[in-house]
């Protein structure tokens, strides 16, 4: 009901806005750049004898508000000459289209014809990415807000899996097979604190798709960016301002035959906060604090028992699943923004949020181990343990996004807050089978049942400055705190074993257990940066820029975890209903029996670590002639990180410095315009990899999730790389271009999660490797199809094709030739891990613009994955690929296409999310497989621009 | 002549504790000993733990490699509660010795911070033997002995983080010596160490032959009793009771000998005897000996014993009684039916006391004088690739039988008058 109330309310304010423009009309244009024909933005638009006016936008395209009547209009923008259309009719309460106004670049002047003026045609498709990457210095990849809505990817992560040489997995960006930590994710060029306990990165499936405008990767490392990556830097601009009013809403919802109204869906309790993705909130531990509880608490005299039955009843009783029927997949978006113009001053503002609820269920949900055989003749795998059985899923994602911008004279202000916050439920009712697992009890059977909730949030503010003066300088200015936090409230792990005659029994040694577990991530992160830049003309009138600026960020860790378990005092005959165990069998302080709970805090599992980098670079655009140009420099940057922390041996740091690094990174980047529409590239950097907090420290952490221990290691070394990159790329109409590269990169110290040693395959720490090496081609191609006489259609596709090796480290190799299979031998090297060895998408796209009609057919894959490397008896695991067809069609109608309806199928091929063991010339094995089967969605849409 | 009024004075109050703890049961003070010791974190100079106060283990007391840890006879150690990588453990790492020579008068224990015995006593006032266990961890002792894990020639105890070394046994010293542990008895311990990981009673990984290991107890461990992962060591005189898990447990090809041994299950425990064979390829060698055990066990549930994963050792004399019907002597996988079959894993001379079954219509023991084919439904042969008939033929012939009388089995008068289960009464059916 809320939010049909704030829906209507932002309806009425939205037409009473519109309404009070009566006496007025508007102007629309569109500019380009005179020379190229290429879209102009930040152009401005206004009028000497009218208030008002407006920008272009990303497309060049512009709607400026005037009063009535005749008006001479002015079009300009920094380095062209301005512009200006003669007595403009403006009409009240209408819009007057004046074309396209193609502006003339000021150094192109200075060239008096030096260059072959090819005027093109501009035309309506999206283009305004494509600009940006013709005159990007970097190498430089993306996509863009009409392209994520005429695909129809819901997040980020999805959007960004259509850009070339780009992977995804489990909600990480992989650019050309390199992962988060040769990956770095920012927020309009700002960094992020991260989310994950294991990386140093954000997932990008916290983004939703319809707060942002592109997500652009570049390839190539610049020195005005962060030298801390090297595979990419994906940089995701939130939704700006546009030059005109604009408000939207759209609403949709998806059907999955398989998943929604399903009977058998399972779930657990529906605390109100979950629906605002807050579930935190009802999951917090009921002391307050994480408190120490002793097992033998209910011994102890003076009312012992008394607290031990008090302490266990403080608790939830709910720890089996409900069955329950799934819901629809609903999802809401609104966006309201205006620009004002007002005495010379412009103010701009945008405001969006957006809702999203999504409901899972796979009912043979299947996760297992497989081990090699104990004798070395055999190859085939060997089943060790079983889990399958039912997981129900409920993901919750809303976002908010306010921006204001000021403009008065030669200063701009701008200010964004972004707020994202994402709630996963998962229940899952499984049955495990264990079968000739060496490290438990063979034969067992447990009916176990796992509650598990994750709210994962992002607040992050930007505070932006730029001042342009008259002689070419420009400053900028940003600042951006931001807060992040990753909690893993309560969850409920309830495992008791049975038979055959449905005897449920709570016993140890067959893994038994009632275990809930808490685990929290909070990550502060302070980016300032100041960049000045200056464009000065040479004697033979070409322009350089030259640049410098210093950076500072600054990010704080801090992870804890939290453990309560239960252990029965006495013996009980149990149902198998595991709130049994909470309603019938809880310690009694009478009887002195019953299930009791323990836990206590574990210096050894908690840290805090901060990262202080600060950063100064120089550098220039050189041009060496016409069309060549040099863009060469150097950053320095200095790096220092502080852990807090103590290991299980009683060793403790507070506040110790664990790295400290000076480095000097230069970059070449060449640019030949071979013609205007056809640039050829060649780069040459250097950057590099810090390892994370955890990684350099004399952590020794359990996590109870993965059941695994983490060992940091305090010798390790940060990864230096050499990159280098070639690309050709061709421009064609407007949105239309083709491009082919290929790239190396040698890595000195890179870091491999390995498992410590052979007879420890659950202890793993992170090592220098000796080298590693990636290499690779990618080829992209967009491209209408009416060169071959088929209209309205066009074709998006990219591919790419990487390869990896990495040095393994002496243990690894040990681990691995210690179970080789007969006649089975390995390398000293391997594939690095979570890289795709190809990935292709390819979309087809088929627009009708002139009825509203717009149809749109996705394919993407990517190559089978290492995603676990294997040592010992434990194989490897790989991701299979995972064949995602997808089909969105909508139609525009009503005046000025403000509606839209649309519908949609995902997953049209049913493909299911694989991972297999892989052996020696043995049948691959299913570590973990979900069927997400097909879903249908349909939306709607309102938009007023 | 200050020790001396000292321990006089000791010895008064200790007389006073145990006569007022036998006059007043539960709710009254007992008086604790004046002075306690604290340990923590590693042992690295040699260090004699005295009888005339407290010890208590903090958290992880680990003896390095070349030092000498002396307990002497009396000691109290009692284990602060504490789970995971505050779970409180004595471990005696590779390399290291024990000097823990208990005695029948002065028995060395080990129990939890919650149990309010005190110094002289061999009962505390307070813990109920078979419910209260989990409230501190175990004694764990590595050795350079043989060992037959998963990959390679050494193992890590599992709990300890693998940069840890203390952490890791196996080695190739079958005649390894890791010191002498005697009359020491183990009470109310196994928390969780690690993830689904509680410590066992007495944990032994790859101890070599030159150790001796006598006059064990183990009272309410959470996990199993004593567990041999590997080794030579022979050890006599264990009594394992009220187990979360099973008495005794073999894995990764022991080779030493278990003689005069009792176990008394409760009601949370699995089996008697849980017995693995080699992991891996290297040292998969070693064979265990069982021999002259009495076994009682629990009328609702658990089970005789359990042989998996290739094992290979004998078992022989051993007294079985007080079991449920479905309890049952498993051959878990085809590797243990073979070995039975090529006679390099033998169960010989085991009797079965059946007076308190209900028999199926296949007949009863009519006296003990008919002893087939009944004996052999007991035994389950669970895998399909051995000959399951010539394997029930094989139990029947190696003189295995059921009984109605006791029948061989355990001296238990090694285990009176320094065992919480003497103490307690529980040896009278033995």
């Amino acid at each position: 009901m809320i939010h049909i109330k704030t829906l209507a309310t932002l309806v009425l304010l939205a037409i009473s806005t519109v309404y009070s423009f009566a006496q007025r009309g508007t102007v629309s244009g569109n500019v380009v750049d005179d020379a190229t024909g290429e879209p102009l933005i930040s152009a401005i638009i206004t009028c000497s004898t009218s208030k008002g006016g407006g920008y272009s936008d990303f497309e060049g395209n512009f709607m400026a508000s005037f009063d009535a009547g005749a008006r001479d209009i002015s079009i300009k923008l920094v380095s062209y000459k301005g512009e200006i259309v003669a007595a403009v009719e403006v009409l009240a309460d209408g819009n007057i289209a004046i074309g396209t106004i193609r502006l003339k670049s000021k150094a192109e002047e200075a060239l008096k014809g030096g260059v072959t003026i090819r005027v093109k045609k501009s035309t309506t498709s999206s283009s305004a990415l494509i600009t940006a990457q013709k005159k990007s210095v970097n190498l430089m990849d993306g996509t863009s807000k009409q392209a994520m809505a005429k695909v129809g990817d819901g997040d980020a992560a999805a959007a960004a899996s259509r850009v070339t040489g780009v992977s995804v997995d489990g909600g990480y960006v992989f650019v050309r097979g390199l992962g988060d930590r040769y990956t770095k994710t920012v927020l309009n060029g700002m960094e992020l604190p991260g989310l994950d306990p294991d990386k140093n990165t954000i997932q990008m499936d916290i983004f939703p798709s319809n707060l942002i405008d592109n997500i652009v990767v570049l390839k190539s490392f610049t020195p005005n960016l962060a030298g801390d990556f090297t595979g990419g830097w994906v940089d995701v601009q939130t939704s700006d301002f546009q030059a005109k009013e604009v408000f939207a809403v759209s609403a949709s919802l998806g059907y999955n035959p398989a998943m929604s109204f399903n009977g058998d869906y399972v779930t657990h309790n529906d605390g109100i906060g979950e629906v605002f993705a807050a579930g935190k909130g009802s999951r917090k531990i009921p002391f307050g604090e994480t408190k120490a509880i002793p097992f033998s608490q209910y011994t102890q005299r003076n009312g012992g028992a008394q607290q031990a039955q008090e302490n266990a009843n403080a608790f939830s009783k709910e720890l089996g699943a409900t069955q329950q029927m799934s819901l629809l997949n609903t999802a809401f978006n609104i966006n309201y923004g205006n620009q004002i113009n007002k005495d010379k001053k412009t103010y701009g503002y945008n405001l969006a949020a957006g809702y999203s609820n999504k409901f899972n269920y796979y009912d043979q949900a299947l996760y297992q181990t497989y081990i090699k055989d104990e004798d070395k003749s055999i190859n085939e795998l060997v089943l060790s343990e079983k889990n399958n059985g039912r997981l129900g899923v409920n993901e919750v994602l809303w976002s908010v996004l306010a921006n204001g911008s000021y403009k008065k004279g030669r200063n701009s202000w701008s200010t964004t807050l972004f707020h994202t916050q994402n709630g996963v439920k998962k229940t899952s009712k499984l049955m495990y089978q264990n079968a000739a697992n060496p490290f438990g009890d063979a034969g067992a059977q447990l009916d176990k049942s796992v509650l598990y909730y994750n709210q994962r949030t992002l607040t992050s503010l930007l505070v932006e400055h730029t001042l342009k003066n008259d002689s070419g300088w420009s400053f900028v200015a940003k600042i951006s705190p931001s807060v992040s936090s990753n909690d893993e409230p309560d969850m409920r792990i309830t495992a008791l074993s049975f038979d055959e005659n449905e005897d449920y029994r709570f016993n140890i040694g067959a893994g038994s257990e009632v275990t809930r577990l808490y685990r929290n991530i909070t990550e502060l992160n302070l980016n300032a940066k100041w960049d000045a830049e200056r464009i000065v003309y040479l004697a033979n009138k070409l322009e350089t820029k030259v640049k410098f600026g210093a950076a500072n960020n600054v990010k704080n860790r801090s992870f804890g975890v939290f453990q309560y378990n239960y252990l029965p005092v006495g013996n009980f005959s149990l149902n198998g209903d595991p709130n049994q165990i909470t309603e019938e069998y809880l310690f009694n302080a009478n009887t002195k029996e019953g299930f009791t709970l323990f836990g206590e805090p574990q210096a050894s599992n908690a840290f805090n670590a901060t990262l202080n980098v600060a950063a100064v670079y120089a550098m220039n655009e050189y041009p060496l002639t016409k069309r060549l140009l040099a863009i060469y420099g150097v950053r320095l940057e200095k790096a220092d990180m502080y852990y807090t922390g103590e290991n299980t041996s009683n060793l403790s740091y507070s506040n110790e410095k664990v790295l400290d690094e000076l480095n000097v990174l230069p970059a070449l980047n060449l640019l030949f315009r071979a013609t205007p529409d056809i640039n050829v590239r060649l780069a040459g950097t250097r950057t590099l990899a810090r390892p994370s907090f955890k990684e350099k420290s004399l952590a020794q952490i359990l996590d109870p999730i993965s059941g695994r221990t983490f060992i940091g290691n305090l010798d390790l070394q940060q990864t230096e790389v050499t990159n280098l990159d070639i690309r050709f790329e061709k421009f064609m109409k407007r949105g239309e271009l083709i491009s082919v590269s290929g790239f190396y990169k040698n890595f000195t110290n890179p870091i491999e999660i390995v498992v410590f040693k052979p007879e420890t395959p659950t202890n793993f720490t992170p090592r220098n490797a000796l080298s590693a090496k990636v290499y690779g081609a990618e080829f992209e191609l967009k491209r209408g199809l009416s060169i071959m006489g088929i209209n309205h259609f066009s074709v998006a596709t990219n591919a790419s094709y990487i390869v990896s090796t990495v040095q393994m480290t002496p243990q690894e190799i040990t681990g691995k030739t210690n179970e080789l299979r007969t006649g089975q031998t390995i390398g000293t090297t391997r594939e690095m891990q979570g890289q795709a060895p190809y990935i292709i998408n390819v979309g087809v796209n088929y627009e009708k613009k002139e009825q509203g009609i717009n149809a749109n057919l996705s394919y993407n894959v990517q190559g089978p994955k290492l995603a676990i490397v294997g040592i010992g008896r434990l194989p490897d695991v790989y991701t299979e690929s995972f064949h995602s067809l997808n089909f969105k069609a909508s139609y525009s109608f009503m005046k000025m296409d403000i509606a839209q309806l649309s519908f949609s199928v995902d997953n049209i091929l049913a493909d299911d999310n694989l991972q297999v063991y892989s052996g020696f010339q043995a049948r691959d094995q299913i570590f973990t497989q979900l069927v997400p089967q097909r879903t249908f969605k349909v939306g709607f849409s309102y938009s007023i621009k | 002549m200050k020790n001396t009024s000292k321990l006089l004075f000791l010895m008064m109050l200790v007389i006073a504790t145990v006569s007022f703890v036998g006059c007043s049961p539960d709710d009254k003070p007992v008086v604790q000993p004046s002075t306690n010791y604290e340990h923590s974190g590693f042992v690295s100079t040699d260090e004699t733990w005295d009888a005339n106060g407290i010890h208590i283990l903090k958290d992880r007391v680990i003896v390095q490699a070349g030092v000498t840890l002396t307990i002497e006879p009396g000691a109290i150690i009692k284990g602060e509660v504490g789970i995971g990588p505050n779970a409180s453990v004595l471990i005696v790492a590779r390399g290291a010795t024990i000097n823990a020579e208990g005695t029948a008068a002065k028995p060395i224990i080990f129990t939890s911070v919650a149990d309010e015995i005190a110094l002289g006593q061999k009962v505390g006032p307070n813990l109920n033997i078979e419910t209260d266990k989990g409230f501190w961890g175990g004694v764990i002792i590595l050795g350079n002995a043989p060992v037959s894990p998963k990959t390679g020639t050494t193992e890590q105890v599992e709990g300890i983080p693998a940069d840890v070394i203390e952490g890791n046994y196996g080695g190739d010293d079958a005649a390894d010596n890791s010191g002498i542990f005697t009359y020491v008895s183990i009470r109310h311990g196994g928390t969780l160490i690690g993830e689904g990981n509680e410590v066992n009673g007495l944990t032994l990984g790859g101890v070599g032959s030159g150790t001796t290991i006598n006059h064990i107890e183990v009272v309410g461990n959470v996990d199993d009793g004593i567990e041999c992962f590997g080794g030579t060591v022979n050890i006599d005189d264990a009594i394992v009771l009220y187990q979360g898990d099973d008495a005794f447990d073999i894995d990764q090809a022991y080779g030493g000998t278990i003689d005069n041994f009792i176990y008394i299950a409760g009601s949370t425990s699995d089996h008697g005897l849980e017995i693995d064979g080699p992991e891996g390829s290297a040292n998969a060698v070693g064979q265990f000996v069982l021999q002259n055990g009495s076994l009682k066990g629990n009328s609702t549930q658990g089970e005789f014993a359990d042989f998996r994963s290739g094992a290979q050792g004998s078992v022989d004399k051993l007294y079985f009684f007080g079991f449920n019907t479905a309890a049952d002597m498993e051959l878990d996988d085809d590797k243990t039916s073979a070995n039975y079959a090529a006679g390099s894993f033998t169960l010989t001379n085991l009797k079965f006391n059946a007076t308190a079954w209900t028999l199926d219509d296949e007949g009863s023991p009519d006296g003990g004088t008919t002893t087939w084919p009944m004996v052999t439904s007991l035994f389950a042969d669970k895998s399909d690739a051995g000959d399951a008939d010539a394997a029930d033929t094989k139990f029947a012939g190696d003189s295995n039988a059921l009984v109605t009388a006791k029948d061989g089995g355990a001296d238990k008068s090694e285990f009176t008058g320094w065992t919480l289960a003497d103490a307690e009464g529980l040896l009278a059916d033995f």
